[in-house]
C-alpha cells in the first residue's frame, strides 16, 4: 500500500524531470547567439527557406508560444527534421541507438561481473600487500583516457598483430547477412568492448571493495563470528548480500549513460552510434538532431535514475519495509 | 566446584608499532548457578575478556598468557572442531546490542537458523522452527518477529532476540555484553528481570558484562571490578557494593549511588577531588604497577613499582590493593 | 576537548599530522612525488632547454631518437617539448575547472545545508536536475554553440561538475551545524555570513580538498576527450588534439598518438592516487583499525 503510493509519488516526480529536461533543452538551443531559424535552416539556405523554417517551427512567435508548439510536437513523437542527413530526427535516432547500446551495455554487464569478481578476490585480505597493489593499478587504468585506450588497441591488435579490424562496425567490402552479418558485427565489436569495458571496471571494483571491506566490520560480522560461524561462510552468506547493493545501484545509474558514454570510442572505432550521430550534429549545427539526441539522452538518464530508486526499494528492505 | 576459572589471562594488542595491553594476569572463577557480574569502565578490558572466552578475539589481538579452563579442558589449547562442540552448546553470548548486531538485509528467522544449524546441523525445517520459537518464547517476545527484519523491531526487542539466540543450543555459562545499552530505563529494568527469571527457572551460569553499577548490583550474585585490563576486586555482590574496598570501587560508588554520610566525609578528609574526577582518559593497562596509579588518592610510590595481588579480606571477598597488606 | 576552531597552530598542526598518515599510503606518495614532476614541469617548461613547440622546421613523421627524444610530428614539430607544454592546459583547465566546481558547489551546498527549509529542497531539486543532465553531451554542446577558449572549457566543465562538491558540503554542513561551538556563536550574535565563512566553511574544507583533487584528474580527462573532438581552444598545446592528430597515422607513426596518451595517463593517475589516499584518510569507515598508527 505504500509502496504503490511511493511508485505513484516517483512517477510523478520522473514527468517533472523530463518536463526540465525538456524545457532546458528548448531554452539552451533557443538561447544560442544568433538566428534560430537561420540555425535550423543551415547554412546553404536561401531566404524563403529560412522564412519557410520561421513560419514552420513558429519561431517568428513569442518564445513560450515556441515552447508549447515544440512540446505539442515532441508529445506526437516528431522531434523535428534533420537537414544534414535528410531524414526525421526520430528514425536517425532509432537506427542509431542499437548500435550504442551493443557496445554500452555488454561492456557494462563484462565491467560489472569483472569488477565484482576481482573486488571479491582481493578484499577478503584488505589492505595486503596485493589488495593495496590491485587497487592502485585499478586507479591508474581509471585514468587512462578511454579514446587513447582504443587507439593503443588498434594499434596493437589491429595494426601490428593483425588480429582485430581497426575500424567500423562491418566489414565494408562483404554483403553477408543474417549469421555472417551477426559473427562480423560481433568480430568488429570486439576490440570496442574491451576498451569501454577496461574503462569501466575500476568503478565497479572500488565500489564493491570498499563496500565488502565497509561490511566486514559490521557489528553482524562479529555476532556470527562468537557463535562460530566460519569467515568464509559469514562472507559468502551475510557480507556479500549485504555489500550488492551499491554497486548494482551504481550499474543502474551507468544505465542512464547507455547512449552517451561510448561516444569517444564510437568515433575512435567509426562505428555508427549516438555518440557519433551527436558529434557530427555539433559540427554541422543541425540544431534539430542536437536537440532530439540531446531530449532522447535526458529521458535515458532520468528513467535510469527512476529505475535506481524503484531498485532499492525492492532489494533493500530498509527501505521496502517502513 | 568451579565451572568456569581464568588463571592469569593476559591479553595484548598490536596498534601499528605499539602494543597495548587489555588484561593483565586476571584470575578469577564461575560457580555453577551464578550470575556473576563484571564491572568497570571503557578500556577496562570487559569486553576483550568475552572475546577471549569465546576465542573471537579480532587478528591483532594475542593471548599472551592464562589459560581459561572449562569442564576440565583449557580453552585456549583446544583445536577448532572440539571448540566448535563447546560453542554455543556449552557456552554462549549475547553480544552488545546495536542497529547493526544482526544482518540488516536478512529475516530474523533465516538468521537464527543459521546460527541453530551451525551447532545441530542434522535437525530438519521443522524441529528448527519449533525450537527457534520456544526461545523467543523464553526470551519474552512474539514468534512474529521471525518474518520480520531487524530495522522493523525495536531496540528492546533485538536485544530479546540476541537473547534468545543464546539459549539456542541450551547452554551451561551464558556470557551478556553490555544487556543494556541503548536501552531506555523501563526496558533495561524489564530486560534484566527477564534475564534473572531465566537464569533461575533455567540454572545456567551468567556473566553480566556492564559499566552500570545499578545493573550489576540489582543482578548479579558476585562481582568482578575490573580496571585497566587487571582485577581490583571480587566478592559478593552485596559485599562489594555495600562495604566497597578498593578506591575505584569506592570512587565509583561514590559517583553512581548515594553512600553513608560516614564513608563520604572519611573520603573526602583524605581526597583531592580534582584528581577523582579527573575526566577519564584511556587507560591502558600497565606491565607494572597498580593501573590505578595516576587517580587514586592513596597513591604511593610503591604503587608505581609494583603491582598489588589479589589479597583475601573477608568471607570471599577479594581486593587488590597496598591498603590492605596487613 | 579543543574546540575545532580554525586558528594558525591548529592549520600548521593539522596539516602535519595529515602528512604523517599520508606517508604510509604507497600507492598516494608514489602518486605525489609523480605529480611534483608534472607540476615542476608545468612551471618551469618555459626554461628548459627545449625545441620551441609550435616550429616545424623538423622533418616530418620522425620516429623516438636521441634529438626527438618522442619524435616528430604530421607537420614536423618536436613531440617531446609539445608534450611537455600541453602540460599546461591540462593543469590549468583541470585546476580552473575545480576552482570553480568548488565555488559553486561551497556556495550551493552550504546555504542547502545551513538554511535548510525550502531552499534547501529547491537546491536539491536543481542539484537532482544537474546530476541528470549527462555532463559530457551538456559540454559538447555548450562548447559548440558559445564558444571554446580555454576559459570557457574550464567554465564548463566547474559549472556541470559542482553537484558533487555541493553534496558533499551540504553533508558537512547538516552535521556541523548542531554542534556546540555554532551555537554559542549565534548565542553571541555572530551573523549568518560570519557563522557560514568563519566557522562551517573552513571546518568543511577537508573531504572538499580530497574530492576537488578527483575533480581536477576528471577535468584533465574531459578537457583531452573535448579537444580531441577538436572542440578545444585551439590556440594551444594540448594533449587531446594531440592524440587527435595521431589518429590517422597510427598505422605508421605510432608515436604521435602514443606519448601525449601517456602524459595524460600519468597524470590523471598521480592526481587520482593522490586523491584516493586523501579519501581514505579523511573518512574514518574505510581506514584499517589499527593498520597505520
Amino acid at each position: 500500500m505504500e509502496w504503490k503510493d511511493y511508485l505513484l509519488r516517483r512517477s510523478a516526480q520522473l514527468l517533472l524531470t523530463v518536463f526540465f529536461a525538456l524545457i532546458i533543452n528548448f531554452l539552451i538551443i533557443n538561447l544560442a547567439p544568433g538566428d534560430p531559424a537561420a540555425l535550423m535552416a543551415g547554412e546553404l539556405a536561401t531566404k524563403e527557406y529560412i522564412e519557410a523554417v520561421r513560419e514552420r517551427w513558429g519561431l517568428n512567435k513569442p518564445i513560450p508560444e515556441r515552447l508549447v508548439s515544440y512540446l505539442l510536437n515532441v508529445l506526437q513523437g516528431n522531434l523535428g527534421y534533420s537537414y544534414t542527413y535528410l531524414q526525421s530526427v526520430s528514425t536517425l535516432i532509432a537506427e542509431r541507438i542499437p548500435v550504442t547500446l551493443l557496445l554500452t551495455l555488454t561492456s557494462s554487464i563484462i565491467a560489472f561481473f569483472v569488477g565484482l569478481l576481482l573486488a571479491v578476490k582481493t578484499s577478503q585480505k584488505a589492505f595486503s600487500k596485493v589488495d593495496l597493489f590491485v587497487s592502485n593499478v585499478m586507479l591508474t587504468i581509471y585514468s587512462i583516457p578511454s579514446f587513447w585506450l582504443g587507439l593503443m588497441l588498434i594499434g596493437i591488435f589491429g595494426v601490428a598483430l593483425r588480429i582485430f579490424p581497426t575500424s567500423g562496425m562491418v566489414n565494408v567490402r562483404s554483403t553477408g547477412s543474417g549469421v555472417f552479418l551477426i559473427l562480423d558485427i560481433a568480430y568488429h565489436s570486439i576490440l570496442p568492448i574491451v576498451t569501454l569495458a577496461t574503462i569501466q571496471v575500476p568503478i565497479y571494483y572500488k565500489i564493491a571493495r570498499n563496500t565488502i571491506v565497509e561490511q566486514s566490520s559490521e557489528d553482524y560480522v562479529s555476532t556470527f563470528l562468537m557463535a562460530g560461524m566460519s569467515t568464509s561462510s559469514i562472507f559468502k552468506k551475510y557480507v556479500l548480500r549485504n555489500s550488492l547493493l551499491p554497486p548494482v545501484t551504481v550499474f543502474a545509474l551507468h544505465l542512464g549513460y547507455v547512449l552517451s558514454g561510448a561516444a569517444l570510442v564510437e568515433v575512435v572505432f567509426g562505428w555508427p552510434g549516438m555518440g557519433r550521430l551527436l558529434l557530427s550534429a555539433v559540427y554541422s549545427r543541425d540544431y534539430p538532431l542536437i536537440m532530439g539526441i540531446y531530449l532522447v539522452t535526458s529521458i535515458t538518464v532520468s528513467l535510469a535514475n527512476f529505475f535506481v530508486d524503484i531498485l532499492y526499494t525492492l532489494l533493500d528492505p530498509r527501505v521496502r519495509y517502513k | 566446584m568451579n565451572l568456569l576459572e581464568l588463571n592469569e589471562i593476559s591479553v595484548e594488542y598490536q596498534l601499528g608499532k605499539n602494543n597495548i595491553l587489555a588484561l593483565s594476569n586476571v584470575s578469577f572463577s564461575m560457580y555453577p548457578k551464578e550470575i556473576l557480574g563484571i564491572l568497570g569502565e571503557s578500556g577496562s578490558g570487559k569486553s576483550t575478556l568475552a572475546l577471549t572466552i569465546m576465542r573471537a578475539l579480532p587478528k591483532n589481538a594475542r593471548i599472551i598468557g592464562g589459560e581459561v579452563i572449562f569442564n576440565g579442558k583449557n580453552l585456549l589449547n583446544l583445536s577448532e572442531d572440539e571448540l566448535n562442540s563447546i560453542r554455543w552448546k556449552e557456552i554462549s553470548i549475547i553480544p552488545q546490542n546495536s542497529m547493526n548486531s544482526l544482518s540488516p538485509v536478512h529475516k530474523i528467522r533465516d538468521q537464527l537458523r543459521d546460527i541453530l544449524l551451525l551447532h545441530e546441523p542434522k535437525l530438519d525445517e521443522k524441529e528448527a522452527i519449533n525450537i527457534m520459537e520456544e526461545k523467543l518464547r523464553l526470551a519474552n517476545i512474539s514468534e512474529d518477529v521471525l518474518d520480520k527484519f531487524p530495522h522493523q523491531l525495536s531496540g528492546g526487542m533485538r536485544q530479546r532476540i540476541l537473547i534468545a539466540a543464546s539459549l539456542l543450543c541450551n547452554p551451561e555459562i551464558i556470557i551478556a555484553d553490555e544487556p543494556t545499552t541503548g536501552l531506555d530505563v523501563v526496558t533495561q529494568y524489564q530486560i534484566l528481570k527477564e534475564l534473572k527469571n531465566l537464569q533461575s527457572a533455567k540454572g545456567f551460569s551468567m556473566m553480566i558484562i556492564s559499566h552500570d553499577i545499578s545493573v550489576i548490583s540489582n543482578t548479579s550474585h558476585r562481582t568482578v571490578v575490573m580496571y585497566g585490563g587487571k582485577v581490583v576486586e571480587i566478592g559478593p555482590s552485596d559485599s562489594v557494593v555495600g562495604s566497597p574496598l578498593h578506591p575505584y570501587t569506592r570512587m565509583l560508588l561514590e559517583v553512581q549511588m548515594e553512600i553513608s554520610k560516614k564513608t563520604q566525609n572519611e573520603l573526602h578528609s583524605r581526597t583531592n577531588f580534582n584528581k577523582l574526577h579527573k575526566s577519564v582518559g584511556v587507560n591502558f593497562a600497565h606491565h607494572s604497577g597498580c593501573p590505578f596509579v595516576q587517580r587514586c588518592p592513596f597513591a604511593t610510590e610503591k604503587c608505581k613499582t609494583e603491582a598489588p595481588t589479589l589479597l583475601k579480606v573477608n568471607n570471599d571477598h577479594y581486593v587488590s590493593c597496598f591498603l590492605f597488606n596487613k | 576537548m579543543k574546540s575545532k576552531l580554525k586558528s594558525d597552530n591548529n592549520f600548521f598542526y593539522k596539516y602535519l599530522l595529515l602528512w604523517n598518515r599520508f606517508k604510509n599510503y604507497k600507492g598516494g606518495l608514489i602518486g605525489f612525488y609523480l605529480f611534483l614532476v608534472v607540476i615542476f614541469i608545468a612551471l618551469f617548461v618555459p626554461f628548459l632547454p627545449l625545441c620551441d613547440p609550435y616550429s616545424i622546421k623538423f622533418q616530418s613523421f620522425l620516429p623516438p631518437s636521441f634529438s626527438h627524444p618522442f619524435g616528430t610530428d604530421e607537420m614536423g614539430r618536436d613531440i617531446f617539448s609539445r608534450v611537455l607544454w600541453g602540460s599546461r592546459t591540462s593543469l590549468s583547465v583541470g585546476f580552473g575547472a575545480a576552482l570553480v566546481s568548488s565555488i559553486v558547489g561551497v556556495l550551493f551546498g552550504s546555504l542547502a545545508g545551513y538554511v535548510g527549509g525550502k531552499l534547501d529542497e529547491l537546491l536539491s531539486r536543481i542539484i537532482d536536475i544537474f546530476l541528470m543532465i549527462p555532463a559530457f553531451f551538456l559540454i559538447l554542446l555548450i562548447v559548440a554553440i558559445y564558444g571554446s577558449s580555454i576559459y570557457y572549457v574550464m567554465l564548463v566543465i566547474g559549472l556541470t561538475t559542482w553537484p558533487s562538491t555541493a553534496r558533499i558540503v551540504r553533508a558537512q554542513i547538516l552535521s556541523l551545524k548542531e554542534r556546540e561551538f555554532i551555537y554559542a556563536q549565534k548565542v553571541i550574535g555572530s551573523s549568518t555570513f560570519r557563522i557560514l565563512f568563519v566557522h562551517l566553511i573552513p571546518n568543511s574544507i577537508q573531504p572538499i580538498f580530497a574530492n576537488s583533487i578527483l575533480q581536477v584528474a576528471s577535468a584533465i580527462l574531459l578537457e583531452a576527450g573535448l579537444s580531441f573532438l577538436g572542440l578545444g581552444d585551439p590556440n594551444v598545446v594540448s594533449w587531446g588534439k594531440m592524440i587527435y592528430s595521431g589518429t590517422s597515422y597510427i598505422f605508421t607513426s605510432w608515436w604521435i598518438a602514443f606519448f601525449p596518451g601517456i602524459a595524460i595517463v600519468v597524470t590523471v593517475a598521480s592526481l587520482n592516487l593522490i586523491g584516493d589516499a586523501l579519501v581514505t584518510i579523511l573518512s574514518p569507515k574505510t581506514e584499517e583499525r589499527g593498520a597505520y598508527a
